[in-house]
C-alpha cells in the first residue's frame, strides 16, 4: 500500500464497528464522515480505535467502500462517479439500504445519505399504500371510511 | 424497516407529488406530514436542488389555445403524464359542436409558475357575445388544485404575473394594463384573498409585455416580463420589467447588449438559479441559433452572463418557447410554416438532438395554434391553505350569471385538515342560489333538442368590415362521432378526431371598446361565417355553462372549482 509518511492525508485511522470489527482507513477517507471528523478533533491519540457504535462490520465495510471511492479525487469524471454510485446502490437489498441509511445519518456522510435516500425513494415511488405499510412496518390507523374519504379526494393518485 | 422522522422526511422529499398524494392514506402520521406546509416547502426545495443541471426540470407543460388544453410531460422520459382541458363543469353536454374555444371567446394565458403554482387568465363571453368576465385562476397542476380569484369586474388588464412575497409569506398576483400611461397596478394577495390598487412607480405606456416568467426558487419574489420600450418609432429595444412582490414596485433591468434589439425570445426558469434565463433567438426570419443568458442581478445595474450558444441547422423551425433537455437536446413545437402562413398548422412537439443533430417527433397530441412550453418543478403547495383571511361577502351580492361570482374551492387541496373548510365562507342564500342555477342549467341541457335549428341568424352576426370592428377567431370542430361517454375522452381519440374532423373557424365581431389587446384578428372566409351562423345558438348555450379545468380520463369531481 502506497503511503507517504509526510502527508497528513495519509495518516491511518482505525474504525471499530459495533460488533468489534476493526477497519484501518486513510484519514481522508474517514474524514468524509462529519461525525468521525469531530471525534478526531477531540481525540488525543489517533492510534486508538474509533468506535462507530451503531454500525455493524458488514455495513461499515460498505460505508468505507463508498468513502474510499469518493476520497480519491480527479480519478473519475462526475459522470463515472455517478455511474459508480448507481451501481453501488443498486446492488443493495432493502435491508442493507436501511442500515446504510442509518449509518450514513449517524456518521453524517452527506453524499451517501443523499444517494441512499434517493435510491429508497425511487424504490417506493410506484408502490401502493399497502406495500408501503409492509415495507416500513406501518400500522394502518385509519378506519375504512376515513381511508376511502382520502382516496376519494384525489382518485387520480391511486390509479396504479 | 422503521424510520426516524428526519430520515423519513429525507426520503419522502424526493418523491414525485403523485406518489406523495397516494401515500397520504398510509397512516395518520404520513397524512399530516405530507399535508403540512413545512413539508411542501422542504419537498419543493429538495426537488429543485436535486436537478442535475441548472436547466433541468421535473415536468414540462404545454398550453394550446384553441383546444383549451394543457399537456404535462415527464421531463425525465418525455412521456405524457396528464392532459387537462378547460371544459364544462357539468356532465358533458351533448352537442353537435365539439367544444373548441367557443365557450371562452378570447385568448387564455398562463403565467408563472411560482413554486409550482400557475396563474391562468381567461376571458369569458358574455350574453351578447362580447368579452365579459376576466377569470383569474391559481392552479397547481400537480395536486389538481384550482383556486378562483375574486372577481375583477371593471378592472382592465392586459398583463399579469404571479410571485411569492417572502417577507409576508404570501402569494401575490399582479395585473395591469400595459397599454396605458398609468403606473397603477392591481395587486391580489392570496393571504387576504382580496385585490387592491398599488402605484408601482412605472409607466408602461404602449405595448403589453407578452413574455413572462416567475423566479424559480422557493423564495423568488419577482415576476418578470420582456417589454418593448418603443420610445422611438421603429425602435425595437427591449428591457426586462420585473415586479417585486414584496416591495410592490417595478424594477427595470437592461437586457444583454447583444439582445437589446430583441426580436424573438423568451424567458424560462432555470431550476437552481435564483434568476430567470433568457433564450434569445438569433436571426430574423430563419432562426440560426439560440443564445442563453442568465440574469445575475435585478435593477439598472443588473447584468447577464451568456451561458451557451446553440447553433441550429435549417429545418429546425422554432416557434414560441423551447426547453433545453438534459444538456442533450432542445424541445420545441414546430413553428407555423413561414411560406404558406397556414393559419392552424398541425403542430408537433419535437426533440432536436444537439449531438446527433437529428430531430424526432415525440408523437404528442399537440394541439394547433397558440401555445406555450414551460419547464417547471412540481410542488405540493396548497393554494387554499395560504388564505389566512376569509372574505366577507355582502348578503346582497348574488351570483349574477350561472355560477359566476361563486367562489367554489376545490377541496382536493392538500392540508385542508389544518384549515377551516372553505365552504363556511358562503352564506346559505348563495349556496342555494348557486345550486338553483346549476339545476336550471341542467334542466336547460336536458330540454335541448339534439337537432340544431339551422337558421341564419343575421341579426346576431355583424358582417365584418366595419371600421370599429375587429374579429376574434373562433375555431369550431364538427363532431364526427357521438359525444363520448363521460370520462372516456382519450388522447389518441382526440388525435383521430382532429384528423377526421373538418376544422372550421368562425369569427365573432367585436366592438373596439371591448376589444381585448390579447386578441388577434385574421381574415375570415365565407364558410367560417356560415358556420357561425349555423351554430350560433349552440355556441351561446355552451358559453353560458360553468367551466372547470378537468383532467382527461378522470370523472368530474363533486368539489370542482368552476368559473
Amino acid at each position: 500500500m502506497a503511503s507517504t509518511s509526510t502527508s497528513t492525508l495519509s495518516r491511518k485511522l482505525i474504525l471499530k464497528s459495533s460488533d468489534g470489527e476493526k477497519f484501518e482507513v486513510d484519514e481522508n477517507v474517514a474524514m468524509q464522515s462529519q461525525t468521525i471528523k469531530h471525534m478526531i478533533e477531540d481525540l488525543d491519540d489517533i492510534n486508538s480505535p474509533i468506535p462507530v457504535s451503531i454500525v455493524t462490520g458488514t455495513i461499515l465495510s460498505k460505508v468505507i467502500e463508498y468513502c474510499k471511492k469518493h476520497a480519491t479525487e480527479d480519478s473519475d469524471s462526475d459522470e463515472q462517479l455517478k455511474q459508480w454510485d448507481k451501481e453501488y446502490a443498486n446492488n443493495m437489498d432493502l435491508n442493507t439500504l436501511y442500515y446504510l441509511l442509518l449509518a450514513a445519518n449517524y456518521m453524517e456522510i452527506k453524499g451517501l445519505l443523499e444517494l441512499i435516500t434517493q435510491c429508497v425513494a425511487d424504490m417506493i415511488k410506484g408502490k401502493s399504500p399497502e406495500e408501503i405499510r409492509a415495507h416500513f412496518n406501518i400500522k394502518n390507523d385509519f378506519t375504512p371510511q376515513e381511508e376511502a374519504n382520502i382516496r376519494n379526494e384525489n382518485p387520480w393518485a391511486f390509479e396504479n | 424497516m422503521e424510520l426516524q422522522e428526519d430520515l423519513l422526511i429525507e426520503i419522502l422529499a424526493r418523491l414525485p407529488v403523485t406518489s406523495l398524494i397516494g401515500f397520504t392514506c398510509v397512516c395518520k402520521y404520513w397524512l399530516s406530514l405530507i399535508r403540512s406546509p413545512e413539508f411542501a416547502t422542504r419537498h419543493y426545495t429538495t426537488r429543485i436542488n436535486s436537478r442535475k443541471t441548472e436547466y433541468d426540470h421535473d415536468s414540462l407543460l404545454t398550453r394550446f389555445f384553441p383546444g383549451l388544453s394543457f399537456t404535462i410531460f415527464s421531463y425525465e422520459n418525455l412521456s405524457v403524464k396528464t392532459v387537462f382541458k378547460i371544459r364544462p363543469a357539468v356532465p358533458e353536454p351533448i352537442s353537435h359542436i365539439r367544444i373548441g374555444h367557443c365557450d371562452i371567446l378570447s385568448n387564455f394565458f398562463i403565467y408563472g409558475p411560482c413554486n409550482g403554482i400557475f396563474l391562468v387568465t381567461l376571458w369569458r363571453v358574455d350574453t351578447n357575445d362580447l368579452v365579459g368576465e376576466t377569470v383569474l385562476l391559481l392552479w397547481n397542476p400537480a395536486t389538481r388544485e384550482v383556486f378562483k380569484l375574486p372577481d375583477t369586474e371593471g378592472i382592465k388588464s392586459t398583463c399579469a404575473g404571479v410571485g411569492f412575497d417572502d417577507i409576508t409569506n404570501d402569494y401575490k398576483v399582479v395585473i395591469f394594463d400595459g397599454t396605458t400611461n398609468s403606473s397603477i397596478v392591481h395587486l391580489y394577495s392570496l393571504a387576504a384573498n382580496s385585490w387592491r390598487e398599488v402605484d408601482a412607480g412605472f409607466n408602461f405606456g404602449g405595448h403589453p409585455p407578452e413574455i413572462s416568467v416567475s423566479d424559480p426558487t422557493p423564495n423568488g419574489r419577482m415576476h418578470s416580463w420582456i417589454i418593448l420600450k418603443h420610445t422611438v418609432r421603429y425602435d425595437r429595444s427591449c428591457s426586462l420589467l420585473s415586479f417585486d412582490m414584496a416591495d410592490e414596485v417595478f424594477v427595470e433591468t437592461p437586457l444583454p447588449g447583444e439582445t437589446s434589439e430583441f426580436r424573438r425570445g423568451f424567458l424560462q426558469q432555470s431550476s437552481n438559479n435564483k434568476y430567470p434565463t433568457l433564450y434569445n433567438l438569433d436571426g430574423e426570419r430563419c432562426i440560426r441559433g439560440i443564445s442563453i443568458w442568465v440574469l445575475k442581478e435585478y435593477g439598472p445595474t443588473g447584468y447577464w452572463t451568456k451561458q451557451h450558444y446553440i447553433s441550429l441547422p435549417d429545418g429546425v423551425s422554432l416557434g414560441h418557447d423551447v426547453v433545453l433537455w438534459k444538456n442533450e437536446g432542445i424541445l420545441y413545437i414546430n413553428d407555423d410554416d413561414p411560406d404558406t402562413m397556414k393559419w392552424y398548422p398541425r403542430d408537433e412537439v419535437n426533440l432536436y438532438n444537439l449531438r446527433t443533430q437529428e430531430k424526432k417527433s415525440l408523437h404528442v397530441p399537440a394541439d394547433y395554434g397558440y401555445r406555450s412550453f414551460i419547464g417547471y418543478t412540481e410542488s405540493l403547495v396548497s393554494i387554499a391553505k395560504c388564505v389566512r383571511q376569509q372574505p366577507l361577502l355582502p348578503c346582497d351580492e348574488q351570483p349574477k350569471h350561472g355560477l359566476r361570482g361563486v367562489l367554489q374551492q376545490e377541496d382536493s387541496s392538500l392540508g385542508m385538515s389544518l384549515i377551516p373548510r372553505q365552504n363556511d365562507m358562503f352564506s346559505g342564500v348563495e349556496q342555494e342560489n348557486a345550486s338553483l342555477e346549476m339545476s336550471l342549467i341542467q334542466q336547460q341541457m336536458s330540454d335541448l333538442s339534439l337537432e340544431l335549428t339551422l337558421t341564419q341568424q343575421q341579426n346576431d352576426v355583424d358582417v365584418p368590415g366595419g371600421v370599429h370592428q375587429e374579429y376574434y377567431s373562433l375555431s369550431l370542430e364538427m363532431a364526427v362521432q357521438q359525444a363520448l361517454p363521460e370520462g372516456d375522452e382519450v388522447l389518441h381519440e382526440d388525435d383521430e378526431d382532429d384528423n377526421k374532423s373538418s376544422t372550421d373557424s368562425a369569427y365573432f365581431s367585436h366592438h373596439r371598446e371591448t376589444q381585448d389587446p390579447h386578441s388577434y384578428w385574421v381574415d375570415y372566409t365565407e364558410d367560417e361565417i356560415k358556420y357561425y351562423e349555423k351554430h350560433g345558438e349552440e355556441i351561446r348555450r355552451l358559453s353560458k355553462l360553468p367551466y372547470c379545468i378537468r383532467e382527461v380520463k378522470q370523472p368530474l369531481s363533486s368539489k370542482l372549482c368552476t368559473f
